[in-house]
This record gives structure tokens, C-alpha cells and sequence, in this order.
């Protein structure tokens, strides 16, 4: 197996203007800062984490929709940047993207067989099939009637509208699919449909997929890798099944915890709910040490001036956390 | 799509009785045309007399009456000044009136509108910068200042053009540059903004990601999503034209409808000036009426608020 993509001390700075601290010249703001992932052919890697932390920011910088500050982005073996040449366009066939708000993805003028079939109509210029009947293939793949196909974006459902979404990002036959909170503008009873639609074209056309949300229950049942971010940095990565079942890192521990699984045993040491202390830090001002210190129940000294680094803890699974080996065994003991 | 031009008929109808009427009453209101035309110190048999020949000394309501039976007919009324046909009188200023508002209006549009376009895909940069200083300052300017401006520099100081009249092109450059440069501002302006909201919209970020050309995102999503407030703008504009530019008419002494209206007020000339405030409610009205046809060729959501889906 190879990796499709693979993204290697990525980072992504933005320069802020504070309103008091003009004198003391532009902030910056590092919305990912060091991030090495990579995903197999054919597997899909689930993002999880706060809002602000960064996540979405991943997403634009795997596709090439804004510059890096640092650090390299490699699609199929070759360099992903954010120069739009010619290159940049035709690769774009390559590697599509959905959106969380699906109503404002969409040019509200066209109709739903329009979006789908500009896609082919960029790269497929000279194509033996026609464009429409394509986008209309497409269309019902992921569950759009014939009835649908001349409505507007206004006269669509909420999940017929990223199924249009879907259907866009997916008739050009994409190998890689960064899904950036897909569901999380849905009704909860459409959610469970989008879900399961993924995971049946992800079989179909054989898809990978970077798939980010906060939702660590579809991310428990869609992905097959996992990392866990937290102000810009991955804290904890892994299978899912591992990170999921045996969190290293109690950050991701306290996210797993605030999952009400009705049912579903608790591998955590203990059960009990743990809340996190406050908001998280503002990211233009990073606590020093380990990030995510101010609000760690178990901070220790060590943790507020060096940066942990990260650590293999076991096949297919690494955290950045001192405390690792205490709270990995500690919980691993009594599973 | 057909009920929404309807009801925006009616309405249209509607506005235009509320502003008859409206201007009908405050012009017998506020100053008696026989002491205007006859002056103060006539004799009050010769203004009773002028007072009945008007139809003057009737009950407001049954003045108004007969006014609009009239409209109905087809008769304006006269001139109290000359005698000849108020609606006539009006009909002959607007050639003068549309010799300044056309091409005004032309290069309003060309440009206004690139520049807006230009700025905002520019956002921030220098030339945005100066566009909009361009703009602001023409925005600001109030159009008798400029108009004095551009006499003092371009008839008085150099020479080149005369300062007012209304014989040949030459006597039209100075009012239409003085249109042109408040009415592109405006229109730079607006388009800028409508432009700047739209190009932050997620579908124009996915239209770049689907590899669309960035030249083709915006013509073929950006452009017609940001039209529509700049269509309402240009509208507005167009009519404004069309009922003659008050100030510019007068201080280039050009014979429009706008100067037409300024004397026959002063005159308070009654059948002239209701004429006149019916030809500019109407035109008005019939330019938002196209605004609201173009509305439903941009937007499918009024087309399919007309029922025309179902």
C-alpha cells in the first residue's frame, strides 16, 4: 500500500491585526503548525477536534485552496501548491471537496443538473460522454430523484442539497475526498443517510477520504485512521479502533468522554465524564510547554515548559503527551 | 413569474394615483397661482375672475375630480402662463432632457461598473485604493459644485467649451461629465461592495476548487450573483435621469424637463408642473418595473415565487 496522500511539517500562519496591540506590531495566528499525516490509498482519516482548532484549515491546505507557511503536501507522489497554473486546475479532478454549509456551496442560480455538470464540462472538454447524462448517472449514485434534477438550490432539502454537493464533487471520478464537516449543517435524521451513502461510494469508486468533524461517532464509524488535533498541532493519531478505544491522551480521552454512546462499554479507565477546564486558548496566544496544559487535570510541572514530543505507543498509534505512558497503561490494564 | 409582474402592475398604478394626487394637493396648498400670474396688487375682480376661469374657486375634492377625468381624456390641462398645452409643453423638453441622460447613463454603466469589478477583485491593493478615493470624492461632490467647477476651469479659464446653452454637442460635454462623474461613483461603489459579498461566498471558493479558470468564476458565477443590487442602483439612476437633472439642467441652462419643472414651480404654472410630476412618476415607475423584469432573469427565486414551478 501506498500512501496517496501524505502531508509532512505542514504549516499555516496568519498574520492578525489586534485592535490594542498595534504598537506591539501583527500577531500571528498558527492555525496549523506542524502537522505530519498521511493517508493509504483507499483508507479514509477522520480529523477531529474543537472548532478553531484547525481543522479546516487542513483541509483547504491539502487541496491546494491557500499557500503554506511551511512544510509539504504530496498527492499521488507529487507536490500539491497553491500556484494556480494550469496544473493546478487539472489536478483538481483529482481531489474534490465537500462543504459544511451545502446551501452556500451552491450558486443558488443554477439548477441542481447545472452544478453537477460544470465539473464535467471543465475537464471533460472533449469527452465521448455528454456531460449531462454523466452529472444525471451521478446524480442518482447518491440518491437524487429524476424530479430533482431542474430545482434550484432553494427548492432542495437540506440533504438533497449535499447530495447535489456530493454528486458535483464526485462526477469527476476524484481519488481523494476532503469532506469538511459534511453533516454537521444537517437534520440529525439525515445525517445517518449522508453517512451511509459515503460509506457506500467511498466502496464504489474506490475512494480516500479525509473526512473532518467533531463528531466522534460518525468518525468512529466511517474512518479508518484517526487523528486528534488540538490548536493546530495532532495530538493523537492511529487506528481508530485504537485511538477510539484506548485514547493515550486526555484531551482525547475528555472528547471521548463527552460522547453519550448508549450501550457501548466504556474502555476509559473510568467512565465518569471528565469536563474539560474553560475554552480552549486563544490560538494566537499558545500556552507554552505542552498546548494543552491550562485546561489538563493532570498537568505536571514538566508539562507547562517543554513541549512534548511524539511518541509511538504501539503499532499504527502515537501521542504527544508526557503522561502518555502512565495513562496508557493505567486505562490499558483493566480492558 | 407572470403574477409577480401583476401585482407589481398594480402597484405600480397605485404609486402613481398616491403621487398625482399628492402633488395635486400640495400645490393648491401652498400659494394661490392668480396672485403669482396676476401679481399682489391686481384688482380683486380680476383675480376672482382669473380664480373662476381656472376652475380655482371650486371645492379641493371636486378640483381634483375633474383633474383626473381629465388625465383619462387625454387632457393635461394648459399652461396658466401662455395658454398652450401643458403636456406638450413637457413632451418638447424631454429631447433636451434625454440628449444629457442617455449618454450620462451609457457611461455610468461602462464606467462604474468595470471599476467596481476592478477594485474588488483588486481588493485592497493600491488601485483599489485610488478607485475608491476616485469614488468617495465623486460620491461627495455635490453636483452644482462640480458643475460650477467645470465651467470655471473649462469655459471661464481655458476656453475650450462653452459654459451652458443647448446648440450643439460641445454645449452638452460639461452637463454629462457632470452626471457622469456622481453617477459612476455611485454605481463603482456599490458594484464594489456587491462584488466584494458575493466573492466570499463558499460556492465561489468551490467553483475555484472544481478547477474552474479564475477569469470564468467570475463571470459566470460572480458577475451574476453580485448583479442584482446593481441593477436596483442603475435603475433607480436611470429614472432619476430620465426626470431631468434639476441641478445640472439649471446651472448649464439646459432646457430639459428638470429646468422646465424648476420654472414652472416658481411660476406655480399648476398644469405644468402636474404634468411634468406625472411624466417623472411615470417614468419612474415604469424603470423599477423593468428593474423588477430583470430581477426575475437573475434570480430563480422570484421566478419560482410566481408559481410558474408547480
Amino acid at each position: 500500500m501506498t500512501a496517496l496522500l501524505s502531508v509532512k511539517n505542514l504549516q499555516r500562519h496568519f498574520s492578525v491585526e489586534g485592535n490594542k496591540e498595534w504598537l506591539s506590531g501583527k500577531k500571528i495566528l498558527r492555525a496549523v503548525d506542524g502537522v505530519t499525516l498521511s493517508v493509504q490509498r483507499g483508507q479514509t482519516l477522520g480529523i477531529v477536534g474543537e472548532s478553531g482548532c484547525g481543522k479546516s484549515t487542513m483541509a483547504k491546505l491539502v487541496l491546494g485552496l491557500i499557500p503554506a507557511t511551511a512544510g509539504t503536501v504530496e498527492f499521488d507522489g507529487k507536490p500539491v501548491t497553491a500556484q494556480r497554473n494550469h496544473a493546478w486546475r487539472a489536478a483538481r479532478r483529482h481531489m474534490q471537496m465537500v462543504y459544511q454549509d451545502p446551501l452556500s456551496a451552491l450558486d443558488r442560480r443554477l439548477t441542481a443538473l447545472e452544478q453537477v455538470t460544470e465539473p464535467l464540462q471543465i475537464h471533460d472538454k472533449h469527452g465521448e460522454i455528454q456531460p449531462a447524462i454523466a452529472a444525471q448517472s451521478m446524480m442518482r449514485a447518491v440518491g437524487l430523484t429524476d424530479n430533482l434534477f431542474q430545482r434550484y438550490p432553494h427548492e432542495l432539502s437540506g440533504g438533497q442539497r449535499q447530495r447535489v454537493v456530493l454528486a458535483r464533487a464526485l462526477v469527476l471520478k476524484p481519488s481523494l475526498l476532503v469532506c469538511d464537516e459534511p453533516i454537521s449543517a444537517l437534520d440529525v435524521s439525515v445525517q445517518a443517510q449522508v453517512i451511509n451513502l459515503l460509506t457506500d461510494l467511498r466502496q464504489q469508486l474506490s475512494l480516500t477520504m479525509l473526512f473532518i468533524s467533531h463528531d466522534l461517532r460518525v468518525v468512529r464509524h466511517i474512518c479508518d485512521e484517526v487523528a486528534v488535533m488540538y490548536l493546530g498541532r495532532i495530538i493523537e493519531q492511529g487506528s481508530a479502533k485504537n485511538v477510539l478505544s484506548h485514547p493515550a491522551h486526555p484531551y482525547t480521552r475528555a472528547l471521548i468522554s463527552a460522547v453519550s454512546t448508549p450501550g457501548a462499554k466504556h474502555s476509559t479507565a473510568n467512565s465518569a465524564r471528565i469536563i474539560l477546564k474553560g475554552e480552549p486558548p486563544n490560538p494566537v496566544d499558545v500556552p507554552t510547554g505542552c498546548s494543552f496544559h491550562p485546561r489538563c487535570a493532570l498537568a505536571t510541572a514538566q508539562c507547562k515548559t517543554n513541549t512534548p514530543v511524539t511518541t509511538r505507543i504501539g503499532e499504527a498509534h502515537t501521542v504527544s503527551c508526557h503522561l502518555h505512558t502512565m495513562i496508557h497503561h493505567g486505562s490499558g490494564s483493566k480492558t | 413569474m407572470t403574477r409577480y409582474m401583476l401585482s407589481r402592475s398594480l402597484r405600480a398604478l397605485l404609486t402613481i394615483f398616491l403621487v398625482v394626487g399628492f402633488a395635486f394637493t400640495i400645490l393648491r396648498l401652498s400659494g394661490d397661482p392668480a396672485m403669482m400670474i396676476l401679481s399682489a396688487d391686481a384688482p380683486p375682480e380680476a383675480i376672482a375672475a382669473f380664480r373662476e376661469s381656472w376652475g380655482l374657486d371650486a371645492p379641493l375634492w371636486q378640483q381634483f375630480w375633474g383633474y383626473l377625468l381629465n388625465i383619462i381624456r387625454g387632457n393635461f390641462g394648459v399652461s396658466m402662463r401662455d395658454g398652450s398645452p401643458a403636456m406638450r409643453l413637457v413632451l418638447e423638453s424631454i429631447p433636451a432632457t434625454l440628449a444629457l441622460a442617455l449618454p450620462a447613463f451609457a457611461l455610468n454603466l461602462l464606467i462604474g461598473i468595470p471599476a467596481g469589478i476592478f477594485a474588488a477583485l483588486h481588493r485592497n491593493s493600491w488601485i483599489d485604493r485610488l478607485v475608491m478615493s476616485f469614488s468617495v470624492a465623486g460620491h461627495t461632490l455635490p453636483s452644482f459644485v462640480l458643475g460650477l467647477l467645470l465651467v470655471l476651469i473649462f469655459a471661464v479659464s481655458l476656453g475650450w467649451l462653452p459654459s451652458g446653452g443647448y446648440r450643439g454637442v460641445e454645449h452638452a460635454i460639461l452637463p454629462v461629465l457632470t452626471l457622469t462623474v456622481g453617477g459612476a461613483a455611485v454605481l463603482a461603489r456599490y458594484t464594489r461592495s456587491s462584488m466584494l459579498e458575493v466573492l466570499g461566498q463558499p460556492y465561489i471558493r468551490a467553483a475555484s476548487a472544481k478547477g474552474l479558470r479564475w477569469s470564468q468564476v467570475v463571470i459566470r458565477h460572480a458577475l451574476p450573483n453580485a448583479a442584482l443590487p446593481i441593477v436596483t442602483i442603475a435603475g433607480l439612476m436611470f429614472g432619476g435621469l430620465i426626470a431631468g437633472a434639476v441641478v445640472v439642467e439649471s446651472v448649464f441652462s439646459w432646457p430639459g424637463v428638470g429646468r422646465l419643472t424648476v420654472s414652472a414651480v416658481g411660476n406655480r404654472d399648476l398644469a405644468v408642473v402636474q404634468a411634468a410630476l406625472l411624466l417623472i412618476t411615470v417614468s419612474m415607475v415604469a424603470t423599477n418595473l423593468v428593474v423588477d423584469a430583470i430581477y426575475c432573469l437573475f434570480d430563480p427565486r422570484l421566478r419560482a415565487s410566481s408559481g410558474a414551478h408547480h
